[in-house]
């Protein structure tokens, strides 16, 4: 994956402390950007508190196995700290819930926080590093039923929580979401607007204009804010392969020019 | 227009810079708070947003002493259960109760109003602004209050009460030209009454100065009005013009009818027992062929 790395301009010893990194995706699938991150992090020793709201332990278990990470030793060796939001928010789609239970200690997006605080904590003194968070998806919290305000809160608390007077060093905050067909979906648009406005760095992973196609998948934007500096913006294409993704200028894949 | 109301030559109660995520508007703020630290004693930053601490480590770069600091957003709806403030805090007794005493003169600067605007109503983020400007909550004179907003989190209701309220508005678009990194449209109420609006583009220097402020003419009035209109004869399959020459040939035509001596005598020998018309134009008469209706007064 070391391809992404030089789309993302990350080094490949890059701690990116203090960063705040937003990854979104439309009409084609970014997810290799959330493995991409989670190999790398876990790759250079860093701490990883991984936030999964979309997928089970066994399906990132299984990705990361396959670019050479082993999750299972990495919880082993306290450097991941596996959250699995589908059980935390699984009574909420089930609508289980026994009216007699403080809700807002369990479900709510500050017992939420809070319950990912303890655990960025935990992580930060056993390991003496800032840790990275990396939340997967935030879309997931808008489709149960959460504000979009929330949310924007609830990543606000987390930026600042990596930021945290704690530790020199600071951490990292990686999100995910996916904003639907070209923007179609207002509240997700919304949401990715107010976090991009949190982060350094923003990373759009769109399909193509003219439809699907088997040997382009889609076009990747990455655009980093700064003061000051002329905002960069580079897009480029690419292709998932099995255990890479390859890259190209606008209109110059392989299958293209070949 | 912004370099004067950045630099307090032109005087603007309340400012309020709307960006977007395609066009940032932190660096305009900074350059306020950097000019508002030379013309008053005290400067009040108020930081709601994450962002906000790249805002309060340009300051910390440049050294400038006279602005104070207040971190709202790490605490912001009060989940960590800390003393700091939030949104719950009233800013103005907050700020009151931190102003050096005898100050005379101070400025309060917000980065950014955003999350007051999504987690209050519009209506109190409309007060709280118009009473940090204008009363006297603060007891001493208020010079300027100057905020950020992000435009694309809000819908219209909110961003037009908010502008209501404003004097002075800056809404940051991307840029167009090539020789500036900043443009933005700005719609400036002056005390007279008058109100400006303006598209500019200008720079920012590493100190937060305004420079090299120029007004970007909107594309339409650029263009010469007709160069795109066709001329609706040019391709015609018969001719409507005339040159000097055919002109020449049609002047030397006699029409029917006409008073002329050659023509009456020879018509006159030719017929017996019939009448004839002759037209002899008078003194009154135009006899100008190129626009018969000259002497019509319509």
């Amino acid at each position: 994956m070391e391809d992404v790395n030089n789309v993302l301009d990350i080094a490949k010893d890059d701690n990116l402390y203090g960063e705040v990194i937003t990854l979104a995706d439309s009409t084609a699938d970014g997810t290799f950007l959330i493995h991409h991150f989670l190999s790398f992090f876990l790759g250079n020793n860093r701490p990883v508190c991984f936030v999964s709201l979309s997928q089970s332990f066994g399906h990132h278990k299984s990705v990361c196995q396959k670019l050479g990470v082993s999750l299972t030793q990495k919880i082993e060796s306290s450097h991941l700290n596996f959250f699995d939001g589908l059980k935390v928010f699984g009574n909420r789609f089930l609508d289980t819930q026994p009216e007699n239970v403080d809700i807002s200690n369990t479900t709510s997006l500050q017992g939420f926080y809070k319950a990912i605080k303890t655990n960025y904590e935990d992580l930060q003194d056993k390991n003496k590093a800032p840790p990275v968070v990396i939340v997967d998806s935030l879309d997931v919290l808008l489709n149960i039923g959460y504000q979009v305000k929330e949310i924007s809160a609830f990543v606000q608390y987390l930026c600042h929580l990596i930021s945290g007077p704690g530790c020199d060093a600071r951490g990292t905050l990686i999100t995910f979401l996916s904003i639907g067909e070209n923007g179609l979906d207002e509240e997700a648009s919304l949401l990715w607007r107010s976090v991009v406005h949190m982060s350094n760095m923003d990373v759009l992973v769109s399909g193509l204009e003219s439809g699907y196609c088997k040997d382009v998948h889609g076009k990747i934007e990455v655009k980093r804010r700064n003061l000051l500096k002329k905002n960069s913006q580079k897009t480029m294409q690419f292709k998932v392969n099995d255990k890479s993704v390859n890259f190209f200028a606008s209109g110059m894949s392989r299958a293209v020019l070949g | 227009m912004i370099g004067d109301i950045v630099s307090g030559s032109e005087n603007s109660k309340i400012v309020l810079i709307e960006d977007s995520i395609d066009a940032n508007g932190r660096n305009v703020l900074l350059s306020y708070i950097v000019s508002l630290s030379k013309i008053t004693e005290e400067v009040h930053l108020l930081l709601f947003d994450v962002r906000g601490q790249d805002t309060q480590e340009a300051l910390k770069s440049l050294g400038i002493q006279n602005v104070k600091v207040h971190r709202a957003s790490t605490d912001l709806l009060q989940w960590d259960r800390s003393q700091g403030i939030g949104l719950h805090t009233d800013i103005k007794a907050y700020i009151r109760e931190r102003l050096s005493p005898g100050t005379k003169s101070v400025a309060v600067v917000i980065d950014s109003l955003s999350p007051l605007l999504t987690h209050t109503s519009p209506s109190f983020t409309c007060k709280t602004l118009h009473e940090l400007a204008y009363s006297e909550a603060l007891r001493s004179q208020v010079q300027q209050v100057v905020t950020l907003l992000h435009g694309d989190l809000h819908d219209d209701n909110s961003l037009s009460l908010t502008h209501h309220t404003c004097t002075t508005v800056h809404k940051m678009v991307p840029i167009t030209t090539p020789y500036a990194m900043f443009c933005c449209n700005t719609i400036h109420k002056k005390v007279s009454g008058k109100v400006v609006k303006i598209r500019e583009s200008f720079n920012i220097t590493e100190e937060y100065q305004v420079t090299e402020v120029a007004e970007v003419k909107q594309m339409s009035q650029n263009l010469p009005a007709d160069q795109n209109q066709l001329d609706p004869t040019a391709n015609l399959t018969f001719n409507l013009s005339l040159s000097d020459k055919e002109k020449e040939a049609r002047s030397q035509v006699i029409l029917p009818y006409t008073y002329n001596k050659e023509r009456q005598e020879c018509v006159l020998a030719k017929s017996v027992g019939e009448g004839k018309i002759f037209y002899q134009p008078d003194e009154a008469d135009d006899f100008d062929e190129e626009d018969p209706d000259d002497d019509l007064d319509i």
